[in-house]
C-alpha cells in the first residue's frame, strides 16, 4: 500500500514537472544576429522553432532581432539592443480569457495583439520604465532608450 | 488704444533686449493700476506662463527622448487603440494609424507620425514580426482521398505559402460527409489528411512539423442527416502557425 502511494506521488510529481517543462507559451518564428534567453538563471542561445516560456527574458545584441508567435496568436518582436521579459501569460483556448504581461527594459518592440485582446480589450500589457501600455486591440511599437545611455547622450 | 499700440512697441523692444524675464515684469507692471479692459489683459496674458515670443527662442538642451509609442496601421483597416498609463498617474489614449507619443524627461508629447518615422524608429522590430497564422480548406471527391479539380488548382499556391514560412507548425484535420458507414469515414478522413501531409513533405516541409488527424463524419461543416452527399463536408482543414 505504501509503495502504491509513493508510486502515485512520484507519478504526480513527474507529471507536474513534465507539464511545467512542456508549457511553452509561444515559439520563436524569426531570428537574426545575436539573441539570448535568460531562463531560470541560465543564459540559453535559442533557435528558430524553439519554445518560449513564462518569465523568460529575451535579450538581443546590437545586430539582433527576434519574433515570437504566442498561443493566442499574438505576435511580439524585438529589434537590436533590446531586453524584454515575458512576465505572465495565461490563455484559455476555449474561452480566449486570460492576460499577457510583457515588460521592456530597453530597445524596440513591435506587438500585434491576438485573441486575448479580442476577448478582453486591455488584456495585453507592455510595461516600460515610464508607463504601462494597455493594448485594446492593435498593432503598435515601442522604443525605450536605456536611461544611462540617454544620460550619456546629454552634453 | 493709442496707449496699447505704444505698449506693443515697447513690449517688442523690451522682449528683444531683455528676453522673457523683461517681458513678464513689463506685463506685470502695467496690468492692474490703469484698470485696462479684460480684453486687453487677455491679449497680453502669457500663455502657460510663457510669452508667445519666447516660444520662438531656441530652448537650451531639451531632455533626450527616452520612450516613443506608436500605433501601426493594421491589415484589414481596423483601427488600433492603446491606453497609456504613466507612472505619475497621467494617462493618454493613442487611437488610429501612426498615433504616437514621445516622452522626454517628464514631458509627454502626443503626435501623429508616418510610415517613414515608423521605419526609422522601429523598422528592425517591425521586420522581425512573424507572419500571422493562416487557415485553408481543401475539398475532396465523394468517397475518395482525391482533391476536387478546384481544390487541386488552389492547392499548389496554398502549399507554397506554407513552405515559405520559417519553422511552420502545421495541423491537418480530415473530414468526410455522412455517406457510408461511420467507421469507413473515419479511415477515409485520415487518408485525406495523410494525402495533404505527403504533398507538403514533398515540397520540403519537415515531417516533424506536421500533425494530422481524422474526424470522420463527426464534425460536419454543414449539418446533414446520415447518408447525405455534401461536398462542403468532404474536406481537409489546414492550420499553419
Amino acid at each position: 500500500m505504501m509503495n502504491y502511494i509513493k508510486g502515485a506521488m512520484l507519478l504526480v510529481l513527474a507529471m507536474a514537472a513534465f507539464s511545467a517543462y512542456a508549457d511553452g507559451i509561444g515559439k520563436i518564428k524569426t531570428m537574426s544576429g545575436q539573441v539570448a534567453i535568460e531562463r531560470g538563471g541560465k543564459i540559453i542561445t535559442p533557435a528558430v522553432g524553439d519554445s518560449v516560456y513564462q518569465t523568460d527574458k529575451i535579450i538581443t545584441g546590437k545586430d539582433g532581432s527576434v519574433g515570437m508567435l504566442f498561443a493566442d496568436d499574438s505576435r511580439i518582436s524585438a529589434g537590436p539592443n533590446s531586453v524584454l521579459a515575458l512576465d505572465k501569460f495565461a490563455f484559455d483556448s476555449d474561452t480566449n480569457d486570460g492576460n499577457f504581461d510583457v515588460s521592456m527594459k530597453k530597445g524596440t518592440l513591435s506587438v500585434i495583439s491576438g485573441k486575448l485582446t479580442q476577448k478582453t480589450p486591455g488584456a495585453l500589457k507592455v510595461k516600460t520604465p515610464a508607463a504601462i501600455l494597455a493594448v485594446r486591440g492593435t498593432e503598435f511599437s515601442v522604443k525605450v532608450d536605456e536611461p544611462e545611455a540617454a544620460q550619456e547622450a546629454k552634453p | 488704444m493709442n496707449r496699447m499700440s505704444k505698449a506693443l512697441v515697447l513690449l517688442l523692444v523690451s522682449t528683444s533686449i531683455t528676453g522673457c524675464a523683461g517681458y513678464s515684469s513689463f506685463v506685470n507692471s502695467f496690468a492692474p493700476a490703469k484698470q485696462p479692459s479684460e480684453v486687453q489683459i487677455a491679449a497680453y496674458q502669457p500663455k502657460d506662463g510663457k510669452s508667445p515670443f519666447c516660444e520662438e527662442l531656441p530652448k537650451p538642451l531639451p531632455p533626450a527622448v527616452t520612450e516613443v509609442y506608436m500605433v501601426m496601421p493594421e491589415e484589414g483597416g481596423k483601427i488600433g487603440t492603446v491606453d497609456v498609463i504613466f507612472k505619475d498617474g497621467k494617462n493618454a489614449v493613442l487611437h488610429g494609424d501612426y498615433s504616437a507619443m514621445s516622452l522626454a524627461g517628464e514631458e509627454q508629447k502626443a503626435f501623429v507620425g508616418n510610415q517613414a518615422q515608423m521605419r526609422e524608429l522601429f523598422g528592425s522590430a517591425v521586420d522581425a514580426l512573424p507572419k500571422p497564422p493562416i487557415a485553408a480548406t481543401l475539398y475532396f471527391l465523394l468517397g475518395k482521398d482525391e482533391l476536387t479539380a478546384e481544390s487541386k488548382a488552389e492547392a499548389e499556391n496554398i502549399y507554397r505559402s506554407f513552405v515559405e514560412r520559417q519553422a511552420p507548425e502545421i495541423l491537418i484535420v480530415g473530414h468526410t460527409d455522412t455517406v457510408g458507414p461511420a467507421k469507413r469515414n473515419q479511415t477515409l478522413s485520415v487518408k485525406r489528411a495523410e494525402k495533404v501531409r505527403k504533398s507538403l513533405i514533398k515540397l520540403g516541409v519537415p515531417a516533424a512539423n506536421i500533425q494530422i488527424s481524422g474526424k470522420g463524419e463527426r464534425e460536419l461543416l454543414v449539418k446533414t442527416p446520415d447518408n447525405t452527399k455534401e461536398p462542403k463536408n468532404r474536406r481537409v482543414d489546414i492550420n499553419v502557425r
